[in-house]
């Protein structure tokens, strides 16, 4: 069931008013103190790009590696918050760099997904102009919102 | 994979994170006597993660991170031929343990694929805006990059002079272009804008790094903070931000054309015969934020071609009025121009003859073609008759 809320509601994070669902929880909770960072924007329909396993992708697809691998230690100089978030691209471009950069991801197909605003919260990380973080709201499924891309 | 390596008690310690993916997939590290290594995330476990590291001078690390060379050519071709395995345990990227692997045992499936660059990134320009805020002037830092400083900060004498000079060339006619653009100039304001100091270059220091002239123009800003140089960077920045695109940075040195295209093209060769990723960023006091622009030797040959090719691109037409003072039937000819009491001298392939020198004025159409000593930065010009009528 999807209800208005206010920034009061949880004021840290939601500024303004936004849809989600009233009982919403990160898929990876609890996720760390001031996590996502205040500055974590709704990304309200803005599409991104991010590598899955096979087209339509699975859930899993969008698990970041802390999520795969739960018993993992955090990076001891990277932000635990960003850790804790899904890898995108906000272009092609940038994420067939990666797969073209790394075996490991060279049989993999992009996927674009355009983010509802009830899927969470993005921001821009890591110093560059195209990679966003993205906090997952653990209710939302992210699968019909993706398309395949090839280029 | 216990097969593969011999011991080694190098431990690296994380410098940068350069792509990042889930986690850090590419890294630069460094060991404790300060060698940098480029780092390729290969595997990642519950426990821990493993890379592949190549040794690298800071020179190929700057030509990498300018994206100047690819990524795999750093991995299949290291400077030094030893490949390593650093394995990042419990997440410690502070303290990488690491061992030499033997390169035989290894298939190249782990190598990245073929032309693939790093993008550029902005880096921050708070050290220009506010240098020129307490200079009340334009600042411009120059960097380059050539192949002695692989090991130490170093520039020849000659690729810091010619590549100077060179940019310095450029802003002069780029200057002088957008002078031409004005459309209205009363006799004050031409005088206060046509004075060399509003292009030239004074250098103010220098930096490490990468090497890094900081220079500043010769004249103050106005009282609004805004540089006349400004005019002429503008220039040279729409053109070197489209270098990529080469039909566009064409088509932009076109507009201009003459002695700012062959200034530029001039640039291009010696960024491209000397190896020189060469960058600049620039303010001036009511900026509040500068301008950075690089060119780097792959970016520069495309466009560097087109403009060898389209020669037409580079002739400069001057316009000349006065009395001929000499004429010889090989066409040589001198001509004291009406404009400034200067005597200038040419060549032609037009019939002179009947011409009248001394008494009769002319009106002359010329093609000037500039060549440019490499050391010393003088300009020699040459003059070309084109056409002439006799003025009544």
């Amino acid at each position: 069931m999807v209800y208005y809320i206010q920034v009061a509601t949880c004021p840290k994070v939601w500024k303004g008013i936004i849809y989600m669902d009233i009982n919403y929880k990160w898929i990876e909770d609890p996720l760390p103190p001031n996590c996502p960072p205040d500055d974590a924007i709704n990304p309200n329909n803005m599409a991104f790009y991010r590598l899955v396993a096979s087209f339509p992708p699975r859930r899993e697809d969008f698990y970041s590696l802390r999520k795969i691998f739960p018993n993992k230690k955090p990076y001891n100089n990277q932000d635990e918050c960003i850790q804790r978030s899904c890898s995108l691209f906000s272009t092609y471009n940038a994420c067939d760099f990666i797969r073209k950069t790394f075996s490991r991801h060279n049989t993999k197909k992009i996927v674009k997904i355009t983010l509802p605003p009830t899927c969470g919260l993005i921001k821009k990380t890591c110093s560059k102009d195209n990679h966003y973080s993205w906090w997952m709201i653990k209710k939302f499924d992210p699968i019909p919102y993706c398309q395949e891309e090839n280029g | 994979m216990d097969k593969w390596y011999k011991m080694d008690e190098r431990a690296l310690n994380h410098q940068e994170t350069l792509l990042y993916y889930d986690g850090p997939q590419l890294i630069v590290a460094r060991d404790q006597v300060g060698q940098d290594y480029v780092c390729l995330l290969r595997e990642v476990s519950e426990k821990n993660d493993s890379f592949f590291c190549v040794p690298i001078s800071k020179r190929k690390l700057e030509l990498l991170l300018s994206g100047e060379i690819d990524l795999r050519g750093i991995f299949e071709n290291p400077e030094v031929a030893t490949i390593y395995e650093a394995v990042v345990y419990d997440g410690d990227l502070l303290h990488i343990p690491t061992h030499e692997i033997d390169k035989t045992q290894l298939s190249i499936d782990w190598l990245p694929g073929h032309d693939l660059y790093l993008e550029q990134q902005d880096k921050s320009t708070d050290r220009i805006v506010r240098e020129s805020k307490d200079r009340q002037r334009a600042v411009i830092s120059c960097t380059l990059n050539p192949p002695e400083a692989q090991h130490e900060s170093k520039i020849s004498v000659e690729n810091l002079i010619e590549g100077i000079g060179l940019y310095q060339r450029v802003l002069k006619y780029a200057y002088q272009k957008a002078l031409q653009s004005i459309k209205q100039m009363n006799d004050v304001l031409k005088e206060i804008l046509v004075a060399p100091q509003n292009y030239q270059l004074e250098v103010t220091g220098v930096s490490d790094g990468s090497f890094t002239i900081h220079m500043q123009t010769a004249a103050n800003a106005d009282m609004f903070g805004y540089s006349n140089i400004a005019r002429a960077l503008e220039i040279v920045d729409a053109v070197t931000n489209n270098i990529d695109d080469t039909e566009e940075s064409f088509n932009i040195i076109s507009k201009y054309s003459g002695h700012f295209a062959t200034a530029y093209k001039d640039l291009l060769k010696f960024i491209i015969d000397k190896g020189v990723p060469f960058s600049y960023e620039w303010s001036m006091p009511q900026l509040q934020k500068g301008i950075s622009r690089k060119i780097i030797p792959r970016q520069a040959k495309p466009l560097y071609e087109e403009l060898t090719k389209r020669t037409e691109v580079g002739i400069e037409q001057k316009k000349f009025v006065g009395k001929f003072t000499r004429l010889d039937k090989s066409g040589a000819w001198k001509l004291l121009s009406d404009d400034d009491q200067r005597e200038y001298s040419g060549t032609s392939n037009l019939p002179l003859a009947g011409t009248i020198f001394q008494t009769q004025r002319y009106s002359l159409i010329c093609e000037e073609t500039l060549s440019v000593n490499p050391i010393t930065q003088k300009e020699i010009s040459k003059l070309h008759l084109i056409s002439f009528t006799q003025i009544e």
